[in-house]
């Protein structure tokens, strides 16, 4: 308990202490376009009683929260074929290790052309990024326990389905959490930009109105607010994750 | 690597193969279970040619990492090997509770493999092995990774089982104490081409007993022959 307590307090004052140096920094007037932490506090109570920033943080999560949803089943159904099958692991292997190191933002203008600016291309871009945390790690563990425990599940005369329940399924579960915590975060960060970028909608497309109408402490009231979503987002996340049964995760480094 | 080994082992026998490493006493003992397909030939268990796993077997493996689920407690890795049989869930427990209490497992059924010591993880992997009361029990030096005392606890309680439920038990090991303590005939393999060179029986009198079974001339003289012959292949 006192080390929670400790923890806490640390952290606290690891802001306090960034404040602090926004704080001198504004008032120096050394750095220009920067307001002062006051400025920015008061703006951003200002859009907590608007609903302008409500509705677009709405539709920011429910964007990322479609996104993530989708990036998680397709992340879990080819990482669980591709880790599976050795067949098809190599079959696809290589166009997932091309595909994965293209980077989301460069897909942006495409998926806006063949789109159009809505919605869809935010889900488009951020699933793109997001599957890929969820479909590496499923893929890896998959083929960990299909090596590690193939003598196991023929002396057992599994059939293919019982492999996927009692093997395959409870024993990626880990796995997949800590691919899904990734993927969210990365959907977060992409739906931004899109709509940063193109879409007139969401928290993203806040940022860059108020910047464009040189309302400053407006736009880091935004920026300050998607911080602090992160955070609440992450929280929950680790909470869901230690909600689910502490049960022994498969060691990762012993293949 | 093998070539035309065949030697024969009675139902409810006891018998622990030994060899020099690299004499396919491991590739032998998954040929036996059906893991592994014979280049050419067949494999052979009561007349019956192994086209793969048979229903009727156990098989303990070297390595509990491989063998248990870690995410099962330990009641529920004993069940596994019941799931895979087919039995009801309804008999299921009982019979769980008295394979682990046979293995000298009780209270352990809501821990975890990784909660447990690598001597529990073994004797929980024996429990597995013998929960459906399989009529052949395959181990693969299951007791190589323990230190002595564990060991010789582990090889109490499996002569105990063994006693008690009688399967047929084929033992690889490279300890030829541990060979002859446990066996009622040990099988000596030699390699390129691996061959039966020789097959011991071991008069010691049953229920063993570590410290002195282990000390009787005959166990001293058993080693002796087995250690010459291993050493002069």
């Amino acid at each position: 308990m006192r080390s929670r307590v400790r923890a806490v307090v640390l952290g606290l004052g690891g802001v306090a202490v960034l404040v602090l140096g926004w704080a001198l920094a504004a008032a120096s007037g050394s750095v220009a376009g920067v307001p002062a932490p006051a400025d920015v506090a008061t703006a951003l109570g200002g859009e907590l009683t608007s609903d302008r920033l409500w509705s677009a943080t709405a539709h920011t999560l429910l964007i990322t929260l479609v996104a993530t949803a989708i990036a998680a089943v397709l992340g879990v159904v080819i990482g669980a074929v591709v880790g599976m099958s050795p067949t098809m692991g190599r079959l696809l292997g290589s166009s997932i290790n091309s595909l994965r190191f293209i980077p989301p933002v460069a897909l942006i203008p495409v998926v806006l052309l063949v789109m159009g600016f809505g919605a869809g291309s935010e889900v488009t871009v951020a699933v793109f990024a997001a599957v890929w945390p969820v479909l590496l790690n499923v893929a890896a563990a998959s083929e960990s326990l299909r090596t590690r425990y193939d003598d196991l599940t023929r002396i057992a005369r599994l059939s293919p389905l019982a492999r996927l329940t009692k093997i395959f399924v409870p024993g990626a579960i880990p796995a997949t959490v800590v691919g899904l915590r990734v993927g969210a975060a990365l959907a977060l960060i992409l739906v931004i930009a899109v709509e940063m970028l193109a879409v007139p909608a969401g928290l993203g497309h806040e940022v860059r109105f108020a910047g464009d109408a040189l309302q400053l402490p407006s736009m880091y009231a935004y920026i300050v607010w998607i911080g602090l979503l992160g955070v609440v987002v992450n929280t929950l996340i680790n909470l869901a994750q230690r909600a689910l049964p502490q049960r022994g995760a498969l060691p990762a480094a012993s293949r | 690597m093998i070539e035309d080994l065949s030697f024969s082992v009675r139902p409810g026998e006891f018998v622990c193969v030994v060899g020099p490493s690299g004499c396919g006493k491991t590739t032998l003992l998954r040929l036996l279970a059906g893991l592994l397909r014979p280049d050419a030939g067949e494999i052979r268990v009561d007349g019956t040619v192994v086209n793969g796993p048979p229903e009727d077997l156990g098989f303990v493996f070297q390595d509990h990492a491989r063998a248990l689920l870690p995410w099962r407690t330990a009641a529920k890795n004993v069940e596994f090997g019941l799931e895979a049989a087919g039995v009801p869930r309804r008999l299921r427990g009982p019979m769980v509770q008295d394979v682990l209490r046979r293995v000298h497992l009780p209270d352990v059924e809501r821990l975890y493999p990784g909660q447990m010591s690598g001597g529990m993880q073994q004797r929980l992997q024996i429990a597995r092995a013998l929960v459906a009361r399989p009529s052949i029990l395959l181990m693969d030096e299951p007791f190589a990774a323990l230190d002595a005392l564990t060991r010789f606890a582990l090889e109490d309680g499996l002569l105990e089982v063994w006693h008690e439920l009688a399967p047929t038990v084929l033992f690889v090991t490279h300890d030829l104490d541990e060979a002859i303590y446990l066996a009622d005939r040990v099988v000596v393999l030699r390699r390129n081409p691996a061959n039966v060179v020789r097959e011991v029986p071991v008069a010691l009198e049953r229920p063993r007993d570590q410290g002195r079974s282990r000390a009787q001339d005959e166990f001293v003289r058993l080693r002796f022959e087995l250690f010459e012959t291993i050493r002069s292949l």
